[in-house]
């Protein structure tokens, strides 16, 4: 007990006070300090009260943390999956362990041999002493190898490095000149093209000018495609920039570890090793190759290499070996330039206050050219938030909501750009039509294309109507609950033998992809909830509102009655009884309701996760385990449960 | 750095010779299961640990992926740790501290779930899956509960931080080291954690 507490005790007339009161209860006073409060504890009824208040006030905490927070904590996304192969990487320290492993069991192995020869006791001591001087040197190596450095940390760095360089100017401008090779087929020429950009971050502008290619035309590929050749610069500039968009790369920042590190998040499965390496000047560089498990579609990133310098784990190159129709193609993206300029030391030209429709040409690497507006007769044309609103329900009905194929952006004009890419003209032809009301206004711009129109514009081969469409499927084999599916089926008399593994892939390939569509609506709910902020909601209109959250009562009721198919459809093949879900209480207002919608997402992502350890065959960590714990059970019930509040709320709202 | 302890050795062997070369064998081999060891070892506490140290990210940060790659980090850290030679008397606390200090890096500005951000305990409620523990809570204790919920609302981060780290069952002074700061300044968060807590419910009782 300190000097203050001492003087306090007087003061209270000899009650201990309830800080001591509480630093007792921790076992947080000194010897002296606790023997005192002990002996006026057994004394004095009125602290012994106030000690229980102290305690129940700890209850309360405990009991609140423990059925209130502690349940609403989702188990992670990845259910620790990857850990065992991290630290498998991390502790092999490449393969040196294994050839000491090797090497130790040789050595044992002979001096087994030597005893069996009872060999002299001088040549045993040589040779003990020999292998103990072994055994210390490669114990000192591998203990002094430096740490190695794991894809989180160097990805961590890599922003950390970027973050810095970019918060050390004022109005930042990134400027970069990269140049991009690719290699198509091992026997191919590669082609190679400069790019420079300049992102102001501050005011959201980008521009781009590229060596060789016609900037006067204000865009690539907006101009006449026809005429160009299978070589030009363009071309490659345009699939890689639909190559980004796929993926989840940002085009804006062709070279960024943010950038690689969004793309890395998005696979559902990958691998990865980190290289250390030694540049032609001598410093040295750090590469992260990460490959992706998923099953490959058209237009996918299989494997991508992030290289930095490790002296500033600052990035310099990148490749990307991406999936086409014609095969795989090799992208190099090579950092010739970087640095992050004030705009206010930027040359006026490369910003021009208005949309210039006539920047003078620009020589190879000379004055950019702007990208964002395609079409400057429409740039001042800006669309309401209603035509806004009333475009995504059009999109909606016509089921082009799902998945990231169309998507609705705006310009920094206001205006409304739907693009996208669908598989055949006859869809195309049919958004179109479905799209018809919005289109009559001039702030609408329809630039969805067929598969085929952009492989014709990028000058690529155009194969048989490719799938575009993000799939998934199963992987014949054994899957991790093949054992309950097949319990249940042979239980249903659904045959045997080859019939049943027919029906096992049939209820695999159904729930998986129920599943995966259940994850799509959340999405697009997600996207609906988040495209309009707090003072736009406030601000719309009655029509408006009325249309948007019909929009999300029509997602929900369509997650809410698969999420319940879904969920009695498996609970007989594992056993589950039925839980009671309840219909919760109200959702009061628009924010509660992007709550709500956040939660949902959470709540998709994780059972769909589960779901697809459990039906398909993974190549990573021990799958199959979660879909069996009750956390599975409650996340595919809480999808229920939530998905139904949010299509009342949205329902009541409306009215 | 080679294991001292030696196998229990069968009672055939006798002659010296024999016996160091049994010596060496045992040793030799002691010397990778001391890596071994240690990888069982991180395995062993990551399956112990993993679950409060990511319960403990989740809600005082949010963003469950963050949280998940955060803990899986941190014990990639600690066996480079305990590989380059560091003795770790306190494992736990020192796993808090780091996943405590990793999250403060990598901290999202936007925070993806933080029950306190709900607008009452009701729809806090709502959130809470059916099944999860106590669904049938007396009218009393839903009662009880929304009062800590709107006294929870009232704390600091620090305050909660504390609260939570205790309950982890850490000391004043390993509280402190997580957090960076002396044990008077957690005694201090404490004080004021529980009075607010105290206060809120007292409150609402009387009224």
């Amino acid at each position: 007990m300190t000097e203050r507490h001492k003087t306090e005790w007087d003061e209270r007339g000899g009650h201990t006070s309830e800080e001591d009161l509480r630093l007792y209860a921790d076992g947080e006073l000194d010897a002296q300090g606790g023997a005192l409060v002990k002996a006026h504890l057994e004394a004095c009824w009125s602290c012994r009260v106030k000690l229980d208040e102290v305690q129940e006030t700890i209850a309360d905490f405990i009991n609140f943390r423990n059925q209130v927070l502690r349940p609403l904590v989702l188990p992670p996304p990845n259910n620790w999956r990857g850990f065992d192969s991290l630290l498998g990487r991390v502790t092999e320290a490449a393969e040196d362990r294994s050839l000491w492993a090797q090497f130790a069991s040789r050595i044992s192995r002979t001096f087994a041999n030597l005893r069996a020869l009872a060999a002299s006791p001088l040549a045993i001591r040589f040779a003990v002493g020999l292998t103990l001087t072994v055994a210390v040197v490669a114990a000192w190596i591998v203990f002094n190898r430096e740490p190695v450095v794991t894809a989180a940390e160097l990805l961590r760095r890599g922003v950390e490095s970027q973050t810095q360089k970019i918060l050390s100017v004022s109005q930042p401008v990134i400027h970069q000149q990269i140049q991009i090779s690719r290699k198509r087929g091992s026997l191919a020429q590669p082609e190679t093209v400069k790019l420079e950009t300049w992102n102001d971050l501050n005011h959201s502008r980008f521009r781009q000018s590229s060596g060789g290619y016609d900037a006067g035309s204000g865009r690539y590929g907006a101009g006449s495609g026809s005429d160009r050749t299978p070589t030009e610069p363009a071309d490659m500039l345009i699939m890689l920039e639909r190559i980004f968009r796929e993926n989840r790369l940002d085009w804006r920042r062709p070279l960024s570890v943010v950038s690689f590190a969004e793309w890395r998040k998005s696979l559902r499965g990958r691998n990865e090793e980190i290289q250390r390496s030694r540049l032609a000047d001598g410093t040295e560089a750090l590469s992260l190759r990460t490959i992706s498990t998923e099953p490959p579609r058209p237009g996918a990133i299989l494997e991508a290499t992030l290289t930095v310098r490790a002296r500033d784990w600052s990035p310099f190159k990148q490749t990307l070996r991406v999936n086409e129709e014609a095969g795989a193609a090799e992208y190099e993206l090579l950092e010739t330039a970087f640095e992050v300029v004030s705009l206010a030391g930027l040359d006026p030209a490369i910003f021009p206050e208005t949309q210039a429709a006539n920047l003078p040409a620009a020589t190879p690497m000379g004055a950019p050219s702007p990208i964002a507006s395609p079409a400057p007769s429409s740039a001042f044309a800006s669309a309401s938030v209603s035509l806004e609103i009333e475009t995504l329900a059009l999109l909606s009905q016509a089921r082009a909501d799902l998945g990231e194929q169309v998507s609705v952006e705006r310009t920094p004009e206001g205006a409304l750009r739907i693009v996208g890419v669908v598989e055949t003209e006859d869809r195309k032809q049919e958004l179109k039509r479905a799209l018809a009301p919005a289109l009559g206004s001039p702030a609408v711009r329809f630039e969805i294309e067929t598969v085929e129109e952009a492989m014709r514009r990028a000058s690529q081969p155009a194969a048989s109507s490719p799938v575009v469409i993000e799939q998934r499927s199963t992987s014949s084999g054994a899957l991790p609950v093949e054992e309950e599916l097949r319990r249940y089926l042979s239980g249903q008399g659904r045959g045997a033998g080859p019939q049943l593994d027919e029906e096992i892939n049939r209820l695999a390939h159904r729930t998986v992809n129920s599943s995966f569509n259940i994850r799509q609506h959340a999405q697009a709910l997600k996207r609906l909830g988040e495209r309009f902020t707090p003072e736009q909601w406030r601000s719309f209109d009655e029509a408006a509102r009325a249309r948007l959250l019909g929009l999300i009562e029509s997602q929900a009721t369509a997650i809410r009655a698969q999420s319940h198919e879904l969920r009695r459809s498996l609970q007989p093949i594992f056993k589950i009884d039925e839980p009671a879900i309840g219909a919760g209480a109200e959702i009061a207002g628009a924010p509660d309701l992007i709550r709500a919608i956040n939660r949902l997402v959470e709540l998709s992502a994780t059972s769909d996760r589960a779901i697809q350890s459990a039906f398909t065959l993974s190549t990573e960590g021990a799958p199959g385990q979660f879909i069996q714990t009750p956390a599975f059970w409650n996340a595919i019930a809480g999808l229920e449960q939530i998905a139904g509040q949010i299509q009342t709320a949205a329902a009541r709202l409306r009215k | 750095m080679l294991k001292e302890e030696l196998r229990p050795r069968s009672g055939l062997e006798t002659a010296n010779a024999s016996e160091a070369a049994l010596r060496l064998e045992t040793a030799l081999p002691g010397f990778v299961e001391e890596a071994m060891r240690l990888e069982q070892e991180i395995i062993r506490l990551f399956e112990q640990l993993r679950a409060p140290i990511y319960e403990y990210l989740v809600i005082v940060f949010g963003h469950p992926a963050e949280a998940e790659e955060i803990v899986q980090d941190t014990f990639l850290q600690f066996y480079n740790a305990r590989r380059a030679g560091q003795t770790i008397d306190n494992p736990k606390g020192w796993l808090f501290r780091v996943a405590h200090n990793l999250a403060i890096n990598h901290r999202k500005r936007d925070k993806f779930f933080d029950p306190l951000d709900a607008g009452d305990f009701d729809e806090l409620r709502r959130l809470l899956p059916d099944a999860a523990p106590g669904p049938e809570q007396s009218l009393l204790q839903r009662e009880k509960f929304a009062r800590l919920f709107a006294a929870m609302k009232r704390l600091s981060l620090q305050e909660k931080q504390c609260l939570h780290l205790r309950a982890e069952g850490f000391r004043y002074r390993e509280i402190g080291e997580i957090l960076g700061v002396s044990s008077g300044a957690v005694n201090e968060y404490l004080r004021r954690a529980m009075r607010k807590l105290k206060e809120q419910i007292k409150e609402q009782e009387n009224d």
